[in-house]
């Protein structure tokens, strides 16, 4: 809006680093967004143990958050005049070129917009190995009826309490240890072969999140008693009701507390 | 904000690249870090029995005699610590382990066994600790000056280095030569002639090693390390010491050999979608058929069944691969997993009347819980879809399913294959919930076929299936251009075998790729031209723009274009 100046503006005064310029700046950011998004994030999981394969994010994400990443940094490039003058510059250069300065070196800018469009419709047109998305909700509602069973040994202290615990124990190595692990950390022997893994229970974020009548339920009902949004089909989890005392899976509850070092959630309110 | 976009782009950078870094590695048995040795005092014992009796006599047993409440239900059992005699060492045969031997195996746990690493849940002091506790169960040989463990350390230089391929070359030369193959088979899967003889020092029956497991070796699969087993042997076992009868040099060829023949290190499968592949014509119906070399093959990993009762947590096979093939009218899967037996009734009854033991001495001792089942039992694998799919539709539970969501099963037993009045080996079975043992389809509904052989420890059996059937919905019905779920059931009759008792996998798909249509082709060719239209036209315009003085804020002056 100044007075039309025949050199170009520095390009510097855009404030990025290394004297790369806004726009190959830009193009970076897109380009790592994009290579966080389809390599770091299927992959973050299996690093922090969450899961044994990497999760690919479903692609109406990808596109959802290409969009977004794409918008906020036309926004942020057009914000101020100067930077999005120097953002514009170089790609007016390369439509503009004059002549000489070698053939290939004027041709490759014009080529990218068309190679990218061909890229995009072929990830769109050509068929892909990606699995039907397998969206889960871990932690489902505690039904009504088991938030109102309490613990028999729950008021124990000392002795009594070990005694208690020892017997879960037992029923924990016994029972529990093939998947949930010697140390409850989900990766016992069996862990391996199955896609959902085992509930990890030093995890803070699983029993320690729970009122103790949670897991409870879960022992009780297992895998086939969830609600279809926590995708029981995946669930080895067995249902052990008829195989296990309520008192034994109180039992096995503790000991699970004691292998993994957490507590129980108390219940909102200290009575109900 | 600049600022901000530059660290934004490194974070995502950093996250891409952190995704090429491989997954949680297992480890090996020499490379864990052991420093300086604590003095092993009467403190340190009693330390040591409350870490033990929090964390290990529930297997170890309270006394330490290996025999402890959860001891029947595990696969190997558990170490007898009174016998002081112990795999993993770095002591010559027969000799009792320096203590850095017992921190290395507590610190990092034993591989296709019940031990976990307790080095990421006990500190340090903790681990020496139990181990002076463990020492104590045996004090007799441990105190004891002539029985020393420290003054019998082998000795191991660094590996050979050199032209590798010589090095295999010579190693497999040295597997062949001191009868390494007598055990573990000419394949190295265990499946030698003398396996089914061998028991350990307790009387139980051990299988030699399936050398193509590298992920399963207790003592870790490093060249180091397997030098160090051949060497020190692994007491208790019939594995024995090497020292004496193969020079230093040959033991370190065998180890770069064995060490060799597991190259992904049991890396762990991935892949969720098999991919397969349309074939024009005829389908193979031969196991070896050149046309199933093309087709992509996934490694599936398996596991015990233990959802209902009776409960398998020893099964014997751990991975099947799969291969799937397809044409217009009918899909074929080839599948193959590691098996050191062949076992069907008639060959399981004949080794039974040569050895003298009848169907029901199978696994007198082992289990005396009795969840493994007494008899003879063949080999068997199954492929499971469900009756009814389709992508909006919810899957039938892993375990063949429930009433209201039924499963077929395509179902290749060894008994079959190897009856001359039977038709076919496949057979063709509904399952809904485990209440009831799958029931067999109608004749006119029986239309899988199969083939199956077993060669040097490994079963290879293809299954073929019309895609569509005339019985509608009362059968499964394929499509090409499908995502179908599926799943795998392998028994190995053997290892007691049999119904639930049977090794399984989670739910995977197989994706019936078509193959890519012409138009595909067309609508990137049409894309591209387009882009390239509306580019010549921003150019042109940009041009006129520039030739009219419009942009010189972008250093583009009139006089510098000679159009």
């Amino acid at each position: 809006m100044a007075t039309l100046q025949p050199t170009p503006p520095p390009l510097d005064d855009d404030g990025t680093v290394g004297g790369l310029g806004i726009l190959p700046w830009t193009a970076i950011t897109l380009v790592g967004v994009y290579a966080g998004l389809r390599f770091g994030i299927p992959w973050l999981a299996v690093l922090v143990g969450v899961s044994a394969n990497p999760a690919p994010v479903p692609k109406f994400a990808m596109a959802i958050y290409m969009l977004c990443a794409g918008l906020g940094a036309l926004v942020y490039v057009s914000s101020e005049d100067t930077r999005w003058r120097a953002f514009l510059t170089p790609i007016v250069q390369a439509f503009v070129v004059p002549h000489g300065g070698g053939r290939a070196r004027r041709l490759l800018p014009l080529a990218i917009i068309p190679l990218l469009v061909a890229w995009i419709t072929w990830g769109q047109v050509m068929p892909s190995t990606q699995s039907p998305p397998e969206g889960r909700i871990q932690h489902p509602g505690l039904p009504e009826q088991f938030a109102k069973l309490e613990n028999p040994f729950g008021v124990l202290k000392g002795p009594e309490r070990n005694a208690i615990e020892r017997e879960g124990v037992i029923l924990y190595q016994k029972n529990c240890r093939p998947c949930h692990g010697t140390k409850g950390t989900g990766d016992g022997p069996l862990a391996r072969g199955l896609r959902l893994q085992p509930v990890d229970f030093t995890d803070p974020g699983t029993i320690a999140t729970v009122v103790e009548q949670y897991p409870f339920w879960r022992i009780q009902k297992g895998g086939i008693g969830l609600p279809n949004v926590a995708t029981p089909w995946n669930s080895a989890m067995p249902a052990w009701e008829d195989e296990i005392e309520p008192d034994a899976i109180w039992r096995i509850i503790m000991a699970e507390h004691g292998i993994a070092g957490t507590e129980p959630r108390k219940p909102e309110g200290s009575e109900r | 904000m600049p600022r901000f976009i530059t660290l934004l782009s490194g974070l995502a950078l950093g996250l891409g690249l952190a995704g090429i870094a491989p997954g949680r590695a297992s480890g090996q048995w020499l490379e864990v870090r052991v420093g300086d040795r604590p003095i092993l005092d009467t403190a340190m014992v009693e330390a040591g029995r409350a870490v033990y009796e929090e964390r290990c006599w529930f297997c170890h047993g309270e006394d330490g005699d290996g025999d402890g409440p959860v001891a029947p239900y595990l696969w190997p059992r558990p170490r007898d610590f009174l016998m002081a005699s112990f795999k993993l060492r770095t002591t010559a045969s027969g000799e009792l382990p320096l203590d850095e031997d017992l921190y290395r195996t507590i610190t990092r746990g034993i591989p296709g066994t019940s031990m976990p690493e307790w080095g990421s849940t006990l500190t340090e002091e903790e681990r020496w600790q139990v181990i002076a506790y463990i020492k104590s169960f045996a004090a007799d040989l441990f105190e004891d000056e002539v029985f020393d463990p420290y003054q019998q350390i082998v000795e191991r230089g660094d590996p050979p280095r050199g032209g590798a391929e010589g090095i295999l070359e010579s190693g497999r030369r040295v597997f062949e030569e001191a009868d390494c193959w007598e055990c573990h088979g000419a394949a190295a899967r265990g499946e030698g002639e003398k396996g089914p003889e061998l028991t350990d020092d307790s009387d139980f029956p051990i299988w030699p090693t399936n050398l193509t497991r590298g992920w399963k070796f207790r003592g870790g699969n490093s060249v180091e390390d397997v030098y160090m087993r051949i060497t020190t042997g692994l007491d208790g076992t019939p594995m024995p010491s090497y020292s004496e009868t193969l020079s230093e040099e040959e033991r370190w060829q065998v180890a770069q050999y064995v060490a060799s023949l597991d190259p992904e290190g049991g890396g762990r499968n991935t892949e969720v979608v098999i991919s397969a592949l349309r074939v024009d014509g005829e389908l193979p119906t031969e196991l070896d058929d050149p046309a199933w070399e093309g087709a992509p093959e996934v490694s599936i990993p398996l596991t015990g069944q233990a959802t209902f009762a009776p409960r398998w947590q020893v099964p014997a096979v751990t991975d099947i691969s799969v291969q799937v093939l397809y044409n217009a009218d009918e899909v074929a899967l080839r599948l193959a997993w590691d098996d050191r037996l062949a076992d069907t009734l008639a060959a399981d009854s004949a080794r039974a009347a040569k050895e003298g033991w009848s169907a029901d001495d199978t696994y007198p001792v082992l289990y005396r819980d009795g969840f493994r089942a007494r008899g003879f039992f063949p080999d068997a694998v199954e492929v499971m879809i469900p009756l009814r799919h389709g992508v909006s539709r919810v899957l039938p539970h892993m375990v063949y399913g429930s009433s209201g969501q039924p499963v077929d099963l395509w179902r290749w037993e060894a008994d079959l294959q190897y009856d001359p009045d039977h038709p076919q080996p496949v057979t063709e079975l509904r399952a809904g919930g485990t209440q009831h043992p799958p029931e067999a389809h109608a004749l006119e509904s029986q239309l899988a076929t199969g083939a199956g052989d077993w060669q040097d420890g490994r079963w290879t059996v293809i299954i073929r299936r019309p895609l569509s059937t005339d019985h509608g919905a009362r059968e499964v019905q394929l499509e090409s251009g499908q995502i179908v779920p599926i799943a795998f059931h392998v028994w190995d009759g053997g290892n007691g075998e049999t119904g639930l008792r049977m090794a399984l996998s989670s739910w995977y798909f197989v994706y019936l790729r078509e193959p890519i249509p012409l138009t595909s082709y067309f609508v990137v060719l049409l894309s591209v031209v387009i882009a390239c239209v509306f580019q010549l036209g921003l150019v042109v315009w940009m041009r006129s723009r520039a030739r009219r003085g419009l942009l010189l804020e972008y250093g583009i002056g009139s006089s510098k274009m000679s159009e």
